[in-house]
């Protein structure tokens, strides 16, 4: 028996999936229970909550996650299945990064021999990124190569220059399938695949696997894909019973190939409907906005009335913008209002929006919750240092050490000041990036005492480590062990270190299965990659909201963290970018063209209503997810100096406007 | 409210359709169709969609936005509803971003500035230049044996050669050309054609571009239009959007930004296209076709609207372009060059206007004809330095054919006791800021280089001491005297420090000097822990930065952020070192964003200016000199710039030739003669020059030539320009008849 909670955000949809959950597990413990979630964060946050008094097995899930499970428990199954001698005992998984690593490394290969994607103007990194994606699609929608093809031709219609380069496209992904298959590691795209043609079709496996579960939650069922819906469908054919939630103002996934529409289409019909119409994370006049903003935007009715909009901030430079936004935020504050109550949300938080915000709030004695708080690696001096010093024990892998990253590391090992520490790189950089003996640079004194002592240790112990042909994870811990443990690194330090050492395991574990590759100079490829942005590029290092903290996130990022309810009042900011209306299509791929719905049609009316219900379900739940009121903020020129015309400024015109830009 | 002259209230009354509006200068076109867009957007005939108002520069953006809001604002209306205020670059990349992925443009797409395509210009010719080091010699005139052989291939491998194929970039992709296509084309001509060559270059520059994802200025139109003719829905769209469109300036537009505000408008849309054929002035620098506005006002469905009544000059100074014009039309000794004025004659306001034209109790025009180019402009100097002093409350300005000459100038100006002001330097203070945190970045990425810190000091941080010597030389001595390191991180302490800046620094400025070593040493301690991004960002926030030199900042910093995404191994050294790469886009940001708040000469300051520079200013006085058969040809047979000596005479202006050979390609019409009908085309954007020249005066115009041109290493005889000669027998006449009153 299926149950659908259907409302908006805040409607209290997960909660009443979660109170079933508990009940049903104090009932009959948690282990014939499966629940799929929407994301990594909503599964923790999920496991985090459940009582310790249920525990079972806990069978929680996203989509993806599930899948990866199966495929490696199967995995001898499948590989019964597959073509090519090497055969392996389980699969190597390979995350996004390094798909798109190895696809940008076919596409730049391909394009230097000048025979393809002559008439697209994309790096080989951007076009790499939308074949991995068009494989994506393709999965999550179970769809073969053939079928691909052709939608991909109905798509370009009579446009022979598309034409062809779909078809330099398809040759591509079909190479790297061939050679992700012949190498048994496993994409997004394949795990997919693999599970669906070998698992999903095979008796054994689905006996086994009806057995298994007898309640099925599925959360967030508007954000699923093709592929997680017939997994779902069938496990509901075969559960005692099913729970289900579905916000319908929320297919905030399309582009990742979430399929509201398929949803209802599967499962309404199969179940009981229950209608939440209460919000709890809303008020009567911030669901009144919603829902005038819809009809605004689709009918392009008049301007809104609304008393939700509280004020508009208009200035003529960005960065104007954002202060004045910073102070009306801190005497909302100073009205009693709580931080973390606050959120401004932006398209694109950019570094100059980031740091303007964040100061501003510190000098006035505030925190930032920054969604987007990663750091590149190598801005990270501990992780920089650990790059370094390996650069410096293998001068033959010619790779050049930069100027600054040796100061950095200098002053970071040696405790030094900037003045002190940029003498010593330069020293060192003269002597052909062989750290002088101080006596014969007459550096000591300069240096200082204690100073010279700690070089002269750095000094004998970076010779002590040359040649030693250490693999690069050993050498890491070794440094960060001896040398930079010492030094009180912060969490963010140590996690960063720990990211770069296991980076490279799961870089040389990916590699060591493509004998294409060089294996012998894998430390150096390793360093090579970071350094042109192609892994390990960035450090997530994030805590838990709290409530003295003000929030700064994207709209997606705002809606899909699990750990933010609802707030008081919404900034929306730079409301006249583009980005609030971006379209899903690219120029190489298109979630919609690979959907269910595809009626081999795709024109400027089509993409315009896309865009514009996925602006329309972004809005309606972001305000959903807020009680007293909303300000609108905006700057006539972006930081590029271009003047901003997007269109949600048009729409987000209302009467009774109070403008906050003295 | 305001009050409409003659043939502005006519242009007022507009409700819909095609209307062209030939105007001259002064006619206050901004004013009527500022008035024209207000009256629109406040009666609703605008509907749901919007007035769009396209012009050419940024000052223009700014007045245009600010007239519109203030006449909206005067009738109770909000100053920023129902209309957009767009350049044509910044329309095209409006366009473009609705959908790039419709013609294969990956959506982040990076725009690059003028001086970065000259950059990658410059090394594709390069390496097309080692790659084919006899054939593009093939048209020299000189031998290889010969004297100035190889000054002339010098010239010509590293500037001549480099315009030429720049410009041919710019034109071939007017022309819609891809890779592909030139390609094919190139290999259906002869190897040593000039046409061919350019072709050769443009594919491989097409080329990188696509493959690095980036569009330059000329792909932004070009792309955009493409986009709308692939796309009829979106064309649909956009013509719902802009139920209004005018352009400003019309006179500088091209057939491809034609063809996008004709698909915009729609064919039973509305368009209002403003401008004056006579002050056509940038088709030498841009892809400017006056042929474009002037086809338009000829079409039948186009009603036009003159504006002939103008209130900028004295009736004197209007009679004199004037003159020009009839002389043009009826006289001008190259017949094909008489159409290149037209027939519009200026005529003053009537004297009951409220702003009446400027009546001058004598004959305010003069003239005169110096021995030398020198002469000339240290007359010129010292007469408009005297015009100041005696006459704080005119405006003055000076102009000139070349940035040369108004750095010349600059030189003799600084002799007087005179305020003058270069305008292309305008921006020069406003740009300190990019200057200064560029030495900034040098010394943080090398904190301990004491030239970088002293250049810092003097700039930056305590410039006003260096205006003191006996401070400046004690500054000097204590640097010298200790390193970097003994001042902002004393290994014993910072009593130790106090100790030895007492020693060279008097106790009044200490207090100062070592607030400034604190600072620096945030600086410094920031420059380790920060990504250069952010350390920008800091910098500013610690200088505590407002407004645009905030904005400049910021926009660097996402250059910077940008430049560090693709360079992920980048840290502070890389990024001083690359600065003077990127140094030309930030001052793009900066000047843009000073630009908005246009430019108004200040009374009793001498603006010096190229004459094209000074289209759309005005002053009291101006001077304009130079007007010589050098600058100013009238014959075929006169000297012509874009032709180069060194090349044989039928090879020698390869644009002009490699443009007719493409023409003959595209419309299979042969030009007869390619390098006659640039000779033309060059007489006729000149006389045009020099009518703009003209009509920048409001009371007072001083013309003058001169025989002889010299330069730093060496002088050539040169004539009168012939319309100078016409013009000064005009003066003459109207003079005599004063004299006679």
């Amino acid at each position: 028996m299926l149950k659908i909670y259907k409302g908006p955000t805040g409607s209290g949809k997960t909660t009443i999936l979660k109170n079933k959950f508990k009940d049903i597990s104090l009932d009959s413990g948690t282990d014939k229970n499966i629940v799929f979630l929407k994301n990594a964060m909503s599964v923790n946050e999920w496991r985090n909550s459940i009582d310790l008094k249920y525990l079972g097995i806990l069978n929680i899930f996203t989509y993806f996650g599930f899948v990866q499970k199966e495929l490696r428990d199967k995995w001898l199954h499948i590989e019964k299945n597959l073509k090519g001698l090497k055969k392996k005992i389980e699969p190597t998984f390979m995350n996004v990064e390094t798909a798109h690593f190895v696809m940008s490394k076919y596409v730049a290969k391909k394009r230097k021999n000048n025979d393809i994607f002559d008439y697209i103007n994309a790096t080989s990194s951007q076009i790499a990124v939308q074949l991995i994606d068009n494989l994506n699609y393709k999965a999550m929608n179970c769809l073969n190569f053939n079928e691909m093809e052709k939608r991909l031709m109905d798509w370009a219609y009579g446009d022979q220059e598309k034409k062809d380069i779909f078809r330099e496209s398809m040759e591509i992904m079909k190479i790297f399938r061939d050679f992700c298959i012949k190498n048994r590691v496993v994409d997004y795209s394949l795990l997919v695949d693999l599970y669906n043609k070998f698992l999903l079709n095979d008796k054994k496996y689905l006996s086994k696997l009806r057995k298994k579960f007898n309640y099925l939650f599925v959360d967030n069922l508007e954000t699923t894909v093709p592929a997680a819906q017939k997994l779902f469908s069938y496990l509901n054919k075969f559960t005692k019973k099913a729970y289900m939630t579905f916000n319908p103002e929320a297919g905030i996934n399309r582009f990742f190939g979430g399929n509201p529409v398929l949803a209802k289409k599967n499962f309404f019909s199969k179940g009981e409907i229950v209608k939440l119409n209460r919000s709890f994370t809303s008020s009567e006049e911030s669901r009144k906005l919603a829902n005038n903003f819809k009809e605004r935007v689709l009918k392009n009715g008049n301007k809104l009335k609304t008393n939700y909009i509280k004020g508009e901030i208009d200035t003529e430079l960005r960065g104007d913008m954002f202060l004045k936004t910073a102070e009306k935020v801190v005497k909302l504050i100073q009205n009693g209002i709580e931080p973390g109550e606050i959120a401004l949300i932006a398209p694109n938080i950019d570094k100059v929006m980031e740091f303007t915000l964040e100061h501003y709030f510190e000098k006035s004695g505030y925190k930032t919750y920054n969604f987007k708080n990663s750091k590149r690696l190598l801005d990270i001096p501990f992780a920089q240092a650990l790059i370094t010093l390996t650069l410096l024990t293998n001068l033959n892998w010619n790779i050049n050490i930069d100027y600054s990253s040796l100061n950095q590391t200098m002053n970071l090992l040696l405790d030094l000041d900037p003045v002190r520490s940029s003498l010593l790189a330069e020293e060192i950089f003269k002597n052909g990036y062989i750290l002088p003996e101080l006596n014969d640079i007459a550096l000591r004194e300069r240096l200082g005492f204690n100073n010279s002592e700690k070089y002269d240790y750095l000094r004998t112990w970076l010779e002590e480590q040359k040649n030693k042909n250490m693999e690069i994870s050993h050498f890491f811990q070794l440094v960060f062990g001896e040398l930079l443990a010492p030094l009180s690194p912060s969490d963010e330090d140590i996690l960063a270190c720990r990211q770069m050492i296991d980076s490279f395991k799961k870089f040389k574990n990916v590699v060591e299965s493509f004998k294409e590759f060089n294996q012998k100079e894998l430390g150096k490829d390793f360093i090579e990659m970071i350094y042109n942005g192609t892994i390990a590029a960035e450090v997530l290092y994030q805590n838990e909201h709290k409530r003295d903290e003000i929030i700064l996130a994207t709209p997606y990022k705002f809606l899909q963290s699990p750990q933010i309810n609802s707030v008081k009042y919404l900034f929306l900011l730079d409301i006249s970018s583009d980005k609030w209306l971006q379209s899903i299509a690219k120029e190489l791929s298109n979630p919609y063209i690979f959907s269910p719905q595809w009626e081999n049609n795709w024109d400027d009316d089509l993409d315009q209503s896309l865009r514009k219900i996925q602006l329309i379900e972004f809005f309606q739940s972001m305000v959903s997810k807020s009680k007293k009121g909303i300000y609108i903020n905006d700057s006539y020129l972006n930081s590029r100096g271009w003047e901003q015309e997007g269109k949600l400024y048009d729409w987000l015109q209302f009467q009774n406007r109070e403008v906050v830009n003295d | 409210m305001i009050e409409l002259r003659k043939g502005q209230d006519e242009v007022a009354e507009y409700k819909n359709g095609y209307m062209a509006v030939p105007a001259v200068p002064g006619a206050g076109k901004t004013t009527v169709l500022a008035y024209l867009a207000a009256d629109l957007i406040a009666n609703e005939t605008i509907g749901s969609g919007k007035l769009l108002v396209v012009t050419y520069m940024n000052s223009a953006v700014a007045n245009f936005r600010n007239r519109i809001g203030n006449y909206l604002e005067e009738r109770g209306f909000s100053r920023n509803r129902g209309y957009e205020v767009r350049t044509l670059h910044s329309l095209a990349l409006n366009i473009l971003k609705e959908k790039p992925e419709n013609i294969l443009i990956n959506d982040e797409f990076e725009i690059i500035d003028p001086s970065s395509k000259g950059r990658i210009i410059g090394e594709i010719i390069d390496g097309w230049l080692r790659a084919n080091p006899k054939r593009s010699l093939k048209h020299f005139s000189y031998h290889s044996s010969e004297r100035g052989y190889d000054r002339a291939e010098q010239r010509w491998k590293e500037k001549d050669f480099y315009k030429f194929i720049k410009s041919m970039i710019s034109y071939l992709k007017l022309y819609n050309f891809n890779r592909n296509k030139a390609i094919s084309l190139k290999n259906s001509l002869k190897k040593d054609s000039y046409l061919s060559w350019s072709l050769e270059i443009f594919g491989n520059y097409d080329r990188f571009l696509h493959q690095e994802g980036m569009l330059d200025f000329d792909d932004l139109i070009i792309q955009a239009l493409n986009l709308l003719k692939k796309d009829t829905k979106l064309q649909n769209r956009l013509s719902d959007k802009f139920t209004y469109i005018f352009e400003d300036e019309a006179q500088d537009s091209n057939h491809v930004l034609s063809e996008i505000l004709e698909i915009l408008a729609g064919e039973d849309g509305n368009l209002v296209r403003v401008g004056d054929s006579n002050q056509s002035i940038m088709g030498t620098f841009t892809s400017a076709d006056p042929e474009v506005f002037r086809s338009f006002i000829e079409r039948d469905k186009v009603t036009k609207k003159n504006i002939l009544y103008s209130s900028r000059s004295t009736l004197d100074i209007i009679n004199l372009a004037n003159h020009l014009v009839s002389w043009v039309q009826e006289e001008h000794p190259v017949d094909m060059c008489r159409k290149s004025l037209e027939e519009k004659y200026i005529q003053p306001v009537p004297s009951d206007d409220s702003a009446p034209n400027p009546v001058a109790e004598d004959y305010t025009i003069g003239y005169k004809t110096f021995s030398n180019s020198k002469k000339e402009i240290k007359n010129i100097a010292e007469q408009a330095a005297r015009h100041a002093i005696n006459n704080p409350d005119n405006t003055i300005g000076i102009l000139v054919p070349s940035n040369y000459t108004v750095d010349d100038l600059a030189g003799y100006l600084s002799e007087f006791d005179v305020e003058y002001e270069k305008v292309s330097n305008r921006y020069k203070e406003k740009l300190k800021i990019i200057k200064d945190y560029r030495s900034l970045i040098n010394f943080l990425a090398e904190p301990h280089n004491n030239s970088y810190f002293m250049v810092c000091l003097k700039e930056i941080f305590l410039p006003n001491y260096f205006g003191d010597k006996e401070i400046n030389d004690s500054i000097k001595r204590l640097f010298s005297d200790f390193n970097l390191e003994d001042i902002f991180y004393p290994i014993g302490g910072a009593h130790e420090n106090k100790n030895k800046i007492s020693n060279f620094i008097p106790t009044t400025y200490q207090a100062d000097f070592n607030k400034m070593i604190n600072e620096i040493s945030y600086y410094l301690d920031a420059s380790i822990t920060l990504p250069p991004d952010e350390l920008l960002l800091f910098l500013a926030e610690r200088m505590e930065l407002k407004e645009e030199k905030l904005a400049v900042i910021q926009n660097m910093a996402l250059n910077i952020k940008s430049e560090l995404n693709s360079h992920p191994d980048w840290k502070l050294k890389d990024i001083a070192d690359e600065f003077t790469r990127l140094q030309d886009s930030f001052e793009r940001f900066a000047k843009k964003i000073y630009e908005r708040k246009g430019f108004e000469p200040k009374k009793g300051v001498i603006t010096i200016t190229t004459v094209h520079k000074a289209k759309g200013m005005e002053w009291d006085t101006v001077f304009l000199s130079y007007l010589t058969d050098d600058y100013y040809p009238s014959t075929i047979e006169d000297k012509f710039r874009g032709e180069y000596y060194y090349l044989k005479d039928e090879y020698s202006n390869p644009k002009a030739m490699a443009k007719a050979e493409l023409e003959y390609y595209l419309n299979e019409e042969k030009s007869k003669n390619p390098k006659k009908i640039a000779r033309i085309e060059h007489i006729s954007e000149r006389l045009r020059l020099l009518y703009v020249g003209i009509t920048r005066a409001e009371k007072n115009l001083f013309l003058s030539a001169h025989k002889k041109i010299i330069y730093d290493n060496g002088s050539k005889k040169v004539g009168e320009a012939l319309p100078y000669k016409i013009l000064t027998k005009f003066i003459n006449r109207e003079k005599e008849k004063y004299e006679s009153e």
